[in-house]
């Protein structure tokens, strides 16, 4: 395909501009995070800050608990991240693959949760967690993220995709449906696997409103609660407040940076199956 | 038969394994989705604090909602930013889908990657780092609307340009993780098609509006439904951009229904209340939804 000179040095211009565009808020949050107040408060604004110290992050891991908001987050994701893998991927298989009495009608019932609102829910798993004991615990907000139709109507999709010969070969050699599964096509499935635990961790990684409504204190909040109870305080400064936001988006840039083949294939294939 | 090996042939049987296997995750929802799911629709007939005696009082929560005034203006918020943002987001992922998805352009794997960094912030620091981005004093964007010789806006503080805020923030989040959707329908798209269209002469527009557009409605269509769905969903940014101000004419401005719900739920524990809302929301998006699918036949094309 031919393309004049003039139209590809257009097109370098516009994708340069829009990128710079798209990207100034996440170079500014990242910038701010090394300004002094001074600089912050200068007017007309300054673009980039004058030292590069880590003044404003030490300040923000010392005047909130920023290390355990962190941790505990890190610990729910695993926890949601691993129980997914676990519960949607035999489930998913047991759909795709297997025949049984009620499967059919357990399956559509269960996809009716995804039409639903998550709002709808927040008033009585409320009330769950608080029959159970575990409001302002970490099991509670780690709880109901634990299962998801979603994931195992991907995977469902993904087994779907996957030849029949596998079980029958497996089968005659005497193996369970679950030793076909975990030996055969679980391995076949990393590819929709690692979508899945993308999927899982932006979504645990980013929840907000379970976090909030199910902690009450800072023994089980996270990240995205804690930085947003940060800026109703007054003794916080802006600068500090981007340093949290930067440290809350690095592990997401990790995963972005070493999965980015799988991450982006992941969201491309909700688009497609969708 | 010995009592082992009667157990071994039970667990073997097709049947039972199935059911093992889907087990833990049929429980899991029924237990925090689906008896919620239902449990919230009777709540919703329901006056309850959360602590004491609940009482009945039929439809009255939804006969309330009509009258209470912070619903109804979040109710039109809310149609509000998803009338914006949903075709803004669709016109901008267009525009950089045309840009971005063609390989002929040198280092353009490296370029999408700006356009990619919002899908990697958390929505509550996305909209910390627009608060400043906006602030009227100290922000950028009236840095530069001021080499435009425009006047600075009151972004935050003003009933009249908070909602275009939060409209601006949502824009951004959702441009990039949309973008990644179109540009792998983009690249589906087989080339023949170009090639002959090329042979024909065809302009860019002509090519643009003749085979890219038709051929990606069903990504079109999937951005569509997702982003409604979410957008009426809307409430991390709200909160956070209406967080530290108490309710008053700017929360009227831009407060959301999910907002709202959190609002009447678990600040002022009208739980029954909370419930009729959340019901509400449920209603409305099932319909647009629905709505959505039976118009899709007059303008999405499956291959």
């Amino acid at each position: 395909m031919h393309r004049s000179k003039t139209n590809i040095a257009v097109s370098y211009f516009l994708i340069i501009l829009f990128g710079l565009a798209m990207a100034t808020p996440f170079v500014w949050m990242i910038l701010s995070s090394f300004k002094t107040e001074v600089e912050l408060m200068q007017t007309p604004p300054s673009f980039l800050p004058r030292h590069y110290k880590l003044t404003n992050y030490l300040t923000i891991m010392q005047s909130i608990p920023f290390l355990s908001f962190y941790l505990h987050t890190i610990i729910i994701t695993v926890i949601r991240t691993l129980a997914q893998l676990a519960f949607c991927s035999m489930a998913a298989f047991a759909f795709a693959k297997m025949h049984f009495k009620g499967q059919n009608i357990v399956f559509i019932v269960l996809l009716t949760v995804l039409m639903v609102p998550v709002q709808m829910i927040l008033v009585p798993d409320y009330i769950i967690m608080r029959t159970l004991g575990l409001v302002d615990s970490l099991w509670g907000v780690a709880l109901p993220g634990m299962f998801s139709a979603f994931g195992m109507f991907l995977l469902r999709q993904f087994y779907m995709s996957l030849p029949n010969e596998f079980l029958d070969a497996g089968r005659i050699d005497g193996c369970s449906y679950f030793g076909v599964f975990r030996r055969l096509y679980l391995p076949l499935s990393k590819s929709a696997l690692i979508s899945l635990v993308i999927f899982t961790v932006m979504y645990s990684w980013n929840d907000f409103l379970w976090p909030l409504i199910i902690s009450s204190s800072d023994n089980s909040r996270v990240l995205s609660v804690g930085i947003a109870l940060l800026q109703g305080q007054n003794r916080v400064y802006y600068n500090e407040l981007m340093a949290g936001a930067t440290m809350a988006t690095i592990p997401v840039i990790l995963i972005f940076v070493f999965f980015q083949r799988y991450f982006v294939q992941g969201i491309a294939l909700s688009g497609i199956k969708g | 038969m010995p009592a082992k090996a009667m157990r071994t042939s039970f667990i073997k049987k097709e049947g039972v394994q199935g059911w093992l296997m889907i087990l833990p995750n049929t429980l899991g929802l029924l237990l925090f989705y689906l008896i919620p799911i239902g449990w919230s629709i009777i709540l919703s007939l329901f006056k309850w604090n959360g602590l004491s005696k609940m009482k009945f009082i039929g439809f009255q929560n939804f006969g309330l909602l009509f009258s209470d005034a912070s619903f109804l203006y979040s109710l039109r918020n809310t149609f509000i930013y998803s009338i914006a943002v949903v075709p803004l987001i669709i016109l901008f992922v267009l525009c950089f889908g045309v840009l971005l998805a063609r390989d002929e352009i040198k280092g353009v794997a490296g370029f999408r990657t700006l356009y990619f960094l919002p899908v990697m912030t958390m929505p509550v620091a996305a909209a910390l780092i627009w608060k400043w981005l906006l602030n009227s004093r100290f922000g950028l964007v009236n840095k530069f609307l001021g080499y435009l010789s425009i006047p600075p806006i009151n972004w935050l503080t003003s009933p009249a340009y908070v909602l275009p805020s939060v409209i601006i923030i949502g824009i951004w989040l959702g441009v990039a993780y949309d973008l990644i959707i179109i540009i792998s329908g983009m690249k589906g798209i087989p080339g023949m098609y170009y090639e002959a269209a090329d042979i024909d002469g065809a302009s860019g527009f002509r090519k643009f509006f003749s085979i890219t557009l038709p051929l990606l409605t069903p990504s079109l269509f999937f951005i569509l439904i997702t982003q409604l769905i979410s957008c009426f969903q809307v409430f991390d940014t709200v909160s956070i951009i209406l967080g530290a101000d108490p309710p008053g004419s700017l929360w009227n401005a831009a407060c959301s229904v999910v907002m709202n719900i959190y609002q009447n739920g678990f600040v002022n524990f009208r739980m029954g209340y909370s419930s009729a809302q959340s019901f509400m929301l449920f209603c409305i998006v099932l319909l647009i939804t629905l709505v959505q699918f039976k118009v899709q036949k007059k303008w999405v094309n499956y291959a």
